[in-house]
């Protein structure tokens, strides 16, 4: 019994291994004075800078501040790109009328639009949101579109001779048919939401993590851009911890997941 | 307890209350046990599927209440004429007509088993029985699932059960909802002799139970005669050959005059394979000389 749970607290920290050893040389060579604290502080100091940043409220509120800017963008963006991702799926003729134009705008790499952005916005919280709510479009549109094109037709016949029409059918059928190509299409999306909002918010920003990387950047705090980088990846990890939650929870009548289900 | 447990076991409450409150009131009897099965009508119908003509003015009736099986060589329209009947696709010239009423959309009375079953992989096999269904769904589709022997797998995903399986589960959803009018798109193809058997012996027993009128597509000979009132042999898109075949239930494989029946088919069958089949295609329909099927055969 003992044995089986060390196991597998074992197989748990496993992954985690090669990151602590890492941090320990990391620390050791900064001890060491090999590192030098401007070239790269040590694991310790970007711990201190976040103490003292977080005790005062301050890092609290930029990290509120970039999710919020990043899930708004998500929300505005993502919305729309679900809403031609089924129109067109659905409906050849809309297809037609706008498919090629977003395949053209698609080919447009958005972070190049960002001097017009501040032209049209200046640097106020609509033109982040205009940036991520691009950024994080296309490959939501373009997974729901190719979603819903690929839903098994002989599914979507069996829905028709069996009565199904309107919601239903959409509910029953087009929804979870396409849900894993949506899906696909939010793990792309979260990855260029904060890769838009650091952009974004280094460029042109008064508050949020950007921000203040960019202007610990000014005054030579190199723990605080560490500890900046560090937060970034935590949040990027956590929306992709998060879609693999929903993954879970979605499809678990996919066989795929179902091998886990009887393993546990 | 796990997050999987967890999350099992909430569900299984959720669909246990479900169950209680559809449960509570008695059995529904708003549905009669025996509905007369619909009357089938075809005229003059064809259909072509870019420009290659796939039926070809065929006409037929079918009584209600009638087991009509339709054999034809793969590729010959069998499926085609299923979807028209069914309203999945529109034909180009002649008159379907269920119950008198002509066929324009997909028919509330109808229900087609597909060749291959066909469920929502992402909805449990209770919900893919009763798919389409209102009111008492759930128990209904519970007393489905238990008459093809299916109880107690209501809650399993269609991916956790065997082929045979789901093509009960694909019956079972054809059969909720009392159709008067069962198609039948060769629904053992895919299975073993032996599952094959017992899907013959259900659907038998259905079909005596529910009186609905059934049209069965099959490649099987055998099948065909074992199950049958009627079979109709289609061939370039029109009738070959009509058989009836002598109305005694159960049916035995030793009877001597199914034998005869069973053989006068597969020659027919084999003629139209072998023989002139490709030169005369679409020239003209073979003209019916039933008496001397056998002397025509090429072997
Ligand atoms: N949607 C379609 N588009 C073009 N051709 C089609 C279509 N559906 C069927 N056909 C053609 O019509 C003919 C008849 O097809 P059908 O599926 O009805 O055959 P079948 O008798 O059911 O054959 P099998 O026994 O192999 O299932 C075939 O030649 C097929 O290629
Ligand atoms: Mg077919």
């Amino acid at each position: 019994m003992m044995g089986r749970w060390l196991d597998r607290r074992g197989a748990a920290l496993l992954p985690w291994l090669l990151p602590a050893a890492l941090l320990i040389l990391w620390e050791a060579f900064s001890l060491a004075g090999v590192l030098g604290s401007q070239v790269l502080p040590a694991p310790s100091a970007v711990l201190t800078a976040a103490w003292q940043l977080g005790s005062s409220g301050q890092l609290l509120r930029h990290v509120v501040i970039s999710t919020e800017r990043a899930l708004a963008g998500l929300l505005v963006g993502g919305s729309i790109g679900l809403a031609f991702g089924f129109l067109n799926g659905l409906s050849p003729a809309a297809a037609r009328v706008t498919d090629t134009t977003l395949q053209m705008l698609r080919n447009v790499p958005h972070l190049a639009l960002i001097p017009l952005v501040i032209l049209w916005f200046g640097i106020d919280e609509s033109a982040k949101l205009f940036l991520v709510a691009l950024g994080v479009f296309f490959p939501i549109y373009l997974n729901t579109y190719h979603g819903v094109r690929t839903v098994d037709n002989d599914l979507v016949e069996m829905g028709r001779a069996y009565g199904l029409n309107g919601w239903e059918f959409f509910r029953q059928v087009i929804l979870p048919g396409a849900f894993p190509s949506i899906l696909v299409g939010l793990r792309y999306a979260l990855g260029l939401m904060w890769l838009t909002l650091i952009v974004a918010e280094t460029i042109s920003s008064s508050s949020g993590i950007g921000y203040m990387t960019m202007n610990a950047r000014e005054f030579l705090q190199t723990d605080v851009v560490v500890l900046g980088i560090v937060i970034y990846a935590m949040l990027g990890k956590l929306a992709d911890s998060a879609t693999r939650w929903l993954e879970r929870r979605c499809l678990s009548w996919h066989p795929s997941f179902q091998v886990v289900r009887v393993a546990t | 307890m796990t997050q999987m447990a967890m999350e099992s076991a909430l569900f299984a409450a959720l669909y246990e209350r479900r169950n209680l409150r559809e449960r509570d009131p008695a059995p529904p009897s708003a549905r009669p046990a025996v509905r007369p099965g619909a009357a089938v009508s075809i005229v003059n119908l064809s259909k072509s599927f870019a420009g290659r003509p796939v039926l070809r003015d065929l006409s037929f009736e079918i009584a209600p209440g009638e087991f009509v099986a339709i054999v034809g060589r793969s590729g010959c329209g069998k499926s085609t004429l299923l979807r028209l009947l069914a309203g999945l696709n529109a034909a180009d010239a002649g008159d379907i007509r269920v119950d008198r009423r002509p066929v324009t959309n997909v028919v509330g009375e109808a229900r087609l088993m597909f060749q291959d079953p066909r469920l929502l992989p992402w909805r449990r096999v209770i919900a893919n029985v009763g798919i389409g269904l209102g009111g008492n769904w759930y128990y209904e589709a519970l007393t489905a699932l238990r008459s093809v022997g299916l109880d107690g797998r209501e809650h399993d995903w269609p991916a956790m059960l065997s082929g045979g399986q789901r093509q009960r589960v694909a019956l079972a959803r054809a059969l909720v909802s009392r159709p008067k009018l069962m198609l039948l798109d060769e629904p053992f193809a895919a299975l073993d002799a032996l599952t094959r058997l017992e899907m013959q012996q259900l659907i038998e027993a259905m079909w005596l139970r529910q009186r609905f009128t059934a049209l069965l597509v099959t490649h099987d000979v055998r099948e065909a005669i074992g199950l049958a009132d009627r079979v109709i042999l289609i061939e370039q898109g029109g009738i070959a050959l009509e058989l009836a075949v002598p109305n005694e239930r159960p049916r035995t494989r030793s009877n001597a005059k199914l034998a005869a029946l069973e053989t006068k088919l597969l020659d027919r069958l084999l003629e139209c394979a072998g023989g002139d089949g490709k030169v005369s295609r679409f020239t003209s329909l073979p003209v019916q000389h039933p008496s001397d099927d056998k002397d025509q055969s090429p072997w």
